[in-house]
């Protein structure tokens, strides 16, 4: 049954992780919104010196320590997405599988996990109407879908009490396909129909390490560029395969310094700033143009309550943060853009804290209409659903 | 140490939650994303579009422009000429398949005729002796050229009989000319003698006939969808017979054979038709004509290396003018309807007498029904724009297919009665290049990355 369970979720998972609506999204790999638990994005994104607890913190390999026993986990989020223009205001809205995971404790000193996650989307759908050619009148439509997923082999070590350090090996794959097309009204002009497939995918080595001093903690994230692959496939209605090339990408590295500080037995307080070297990505040795980013994260966890007459409201786990990232692309504007979202979340521990619930909204914006001529206007809602199970555990410590 | 109770309530928690679990992923699954479209401010278009492009190619970019008269075999043709003016000379071939009703027979003497039906004859006036001459060969449609049938290697010297050609432009006079019985017989006994053979007859004019008479083909139908020939007007041989039945019975019949092959239901097989022709007085290459009566058709080749490989053509128009100085017999009123073709094989040694034309691809350049133009009159300036959008696309997606295009009169072989007369199409890059021959080409490029 276990088993059954855990194939059926492997075979939903690549059917659902393509969704989004924001044009935003159309240019280079997506936006990048690399999937974490709810945990996490309900501290506004707090996670580099956050160890794992009931659900597993996966985006520094190090914060794997502290899973008690064999976890899965899976999150799913639903996004509405108001893209506001000068002139329109459209409706979007999508479902994600964020990630799947699996992770267990091994011994006293080591816990590993292997998953697969979401780490950016593209998912638009325009169209406008124009005249050339002597004033003939089409339509143009662009539309774009996929994105990046990443499979993941995570470890931490706990060298000492204070010390832990993790490493991830991470391997990044996923397709992205864009269609150019033109639909003349003339019956005399023929259509264009112009396709293009980039599958993309190489290896990421992630080392990070957490550092424990009550009531401080640090933690340090460094994700190695390395060389991916990127077969792009051009072709059209009208013309046989017309391009299929093969080129070499350089991943941007990714640096991330975060800090909590626990308040009292009850608050959790913490911050992250993570740079992402998007300025050095180069394709084919070709500068595409990208700026590098920054996500600052402040964020703030209340831990339930230990007593044993506390009332149900008071076992929950409630959280609250922000965070503010820029975006590594231009949109049609020329310019770049930002996001900067509040966040809130609720975890619901239960069957003696084996499994948790955690939800967590983000609701922001994305660009502007000054500066983008288009505005995003969004709020997400994450569930996160860990489950832990006893296996691997010897019959003492069960 | 659990109770029986404990262990139950644990399950209960397990599986509820597993159940949790399975629903939200189940439920959600069945969500489907809406995206609508928003107008073009959200998106890239330099990143995500491609780009609008219209280019002209030139008569600079011409790698082949050559006119020339014998591109198509003539066995399609409604119409069959005979005598010269001007240069211009016709001859007639038949080939008739004996049919099987009357194999073994004897053909009975002063019953063996050719019928031919007049209709009509332009140039001069009087009459000529035409000459009906043995062929000596086996031949196919593909070798109805002029220089494929030299006296004396292709076709006998002496003729088996003669007969009289009236330059007449009373259309549906039947002529018989009677054949010699032993022709006949001959054409008879080979289709079960080896040694014998059937390869049909020559009709040749004499020298300065002064004009040319048109006679109906095996192909004429009394209404342009029919598919069988109208039997009153084309060519037949007719001849009676007489067979011993096996009773010993002698049965006496007659034999009808039209020159055609007509296949599906009815399929019918009498023979094979079709006119040769030589210009005596040929234009030079460089000059671009388009025949009527005479199959003068024009080739031209552009060099299309400057349209990127990977490109939509959203519309291509080749834009021809003609050139009234350079007609011949043209007069005021003739109309013609030009037609472009794919050409199929390569025509770089190309020569008259030398030319062979696939029509597998004709249906890419009547596409949209802007591949034909009519031309009604003769007057100056007048602009041809052929649309050759798909047959330009494939030369785009592989330039090593470009042969080219042919431009000929769409009526050539079925046209009815069409006068002799050529049109030229202005080539002169370096006088007007506007006037000379282009392809004005819309397009798209697809985006970049």
């Amino acid at each position: 049954m276990r088993l059954l369970f855990i194939l059926l979720t492997f075979l939903l998972i690549p059917s659902w992780l393509t969704a989004g609506g924001s044009s935003f999204s159309g240019a280079g790999f997506g936006l990048m919104q690399p999937s974490v638990n709810a945990r996490s994005i309900g501290m506004g994104k707090v996670l580099l010196a956050v160890p794992s607890r009931n659900a597993m913190n996966l985006y520094n390999p190090a914060a794997l320590w502290g899973i008690s026993n064999f976890k899965i986990e899976s999150g799913i989020s639903y996004e509405g997405l108001y893209s506001n223009t000068a002139r329109d205001n459209k409706y979007f809205d999508n479902v994600n599988i964020t990630h799947v995971a699996f992770g267990t404790p091994l011994g006293k000193r080591v816990a590993l996990a292997f998953g697969i996650s979401r780490i950016s989307r593209i998912q638009y759908d325009f169209s406008v109407t124009g005249k050339t050619f002597d004033n003939n009148s089409f339509r143009e439509q662009y539309s774009g879908s996929g994105g990046l997923q990443e499979i993941h082999l995570t470890t931490a070590y706990k060298i000492n009490p204070a010390w832990t350090a993790g490493l991830a090996c991470r391997y990044t794959m996923g397709k992205v396909k864009r269609l150019w097309s033109i639909d003349w009204d003339s019956d005399n002009f023929i259509d264009t129909d112009d396709k293009s497939e980039n599958n993309i995918h190489g290896p990421r080595i992630a080392l990070g390490t957490i550092y424990e001093k009550q009531p401080f903690t640090i933690g340090l994230f460094f994700a190695i560029p390395l060389s991916h692959d990127d077969n792009l496939i051009r072709y059209g209605a009208n013309v046989d395969t017309s391009l299929q090339i093969n080129r070499k990408l350089k991943y941007p590295a990714e640096i991330g310094l975060g800090g909590t500080y626990n308040l009292n037995e009850d608050y959790l307080l913490g911050m992250d700033v993570t740079y992402t070297g998007w300025s050095h990505v180069r394709i084919e040795e070709k500068n595409p143009g990208y700026r590098s980013t920054m996500r600052i994260s402040i964020g703030g966890e209340k831990q339930p309550s230990r007593s044993l007459s506390a009332k149900t409201h008071e076992r929950f786990l409630y959280r609250a943060g922000m965070y503010m990232q820029n975006l590594y692309v231009k949109n049609a504007s020329g310019n770049y853009a930002s996001e900067y979202f509040v966040t809130a979340g609720l975890g619901i521990p239960f069957y003696k804290a084996m499994h948790v619930l955690d939800f967590a909204v983000e609701a922001g914006t994305r660009g502007s209409i000054a500066s983008n001529k288009v505005r995003d206007t969004i709020i997400r809602f994450t569930l996160t659903v860990s489950g832990g199970e006893r296996w691997f555990q010897n019959r003492k410590k069960r | 140490m659990k109770s029986n109770r404990e262990f139950r309530a644990s399950g209960y928690v397990r599986l509820s939650s597993k159940i949790i679990w399975l629903l939200s992923v189940l439920i959600l699954a069945a969500c489907d994303e809406t995206i609508d479209d928003i107008g073009i401010e959200g998106i890239d278009q330099e990143a995500l579009g491609g780009r609008f492009r219209k280019d002209t190619l030139f008569a600079d970019q011409l790698t082949n422009a050559v006119s020339f008269m014998d591109s198509v075999p003539t066995s399609l043709t409604d119409r069959l000429y005979l005598g010269a003016v001007d240069g211009n000379e016709f001859r007639i071939i038949f080939y008739f398949n004996i049919p099987a009703d009357a194999e073994s027979v004897i053909v009975l003497p002063n019953t063996t005729r050719l019928n031919l039906t007049y209709a009509g004859a332009y140039g001069g006036s009087g009459s000529f002796t035409a000459s009906v001459y043995p062929v000596l060969r086996a031949w196919e449609s593909a070798d109805l050229r002029w220089n494929r049938f030299q006296p004396g290697v292709d076709y006998g010297t002496v003729p088996i009989v003669q007969f009289n050609v009236t330059a007449t432009d009373s259309s549906k006079v039947q002529q018989t000319i009677p054949l010699p019985r032993d022709t006949v017989q001959q054409w008879v006994y080979a289709r079960t003698d080896t040694t014998r053979h059937n390869y049909g007859i020559l009709i040749d004019f004499p020298a300065n006939p002064g004009f040319v008479a048109q006679f109906y083909g095996a192909n004429v139908t009394q209404a342009a969808s029919a598919t069988t020939p109208d039997k009153a007007y084309a060519p037949s041989l007719v001849f009676e017979y007489q067979k011993v039945l096996k009773s010993g019975q002698i049965f006496y019949d007659s034999a009808t054979v039209f020159p055609i092959v007509l296949s599906g239901y009815g399929s019918y097989n009498g023979g094979r038709q079709g006119y040769l022709y030589r210009d005596g007085n040929p234009r030079p290459a460089s000059e671009l004509n388009v025949g009527s009566g005479v199959i003068y058709h024009t080739l031209l080749r552009f060099n299309t290396n400057n349209i990127p490989h990977g490109a939509t053509i959203s519309r291509a128009d080749l834009v021809l003018n003609i050139d009234p100085t350079g007609d011949y017999r043209r007069q005021t009123g003739d109309s013609i309807s030009l037609q472009t073709v794919r050409t199929a094989t390569d025509t770089t040694g190309w020569t008259p007498g030398n030319v062979a034309v696939s029509g597998e691809d004709y249906s890419w350049l009547t596409y949209d029904n802007l591949s034909q133009r009519w031309l009604t009159d003769n007057a100056a300036d007048d602009t041809l724009r052929f649309t050759i959008t798909r047959q330009f696309q494939k030369w785009v997606n592989n330039p090593s297919s470009n042969y080219g295009l042919q431009i000929y009169n769409a009526r050539e072989l079925k046209g009815g009665y069409d006068r002799l007369y050529r049109l030229r199409i202005y080539n002169n890059y370096a006088l007007d290049k506007y006037r000379s021959p282009r392809i004005i080409i819309y397009y798209t490029l697809p985006p970049e990355d």
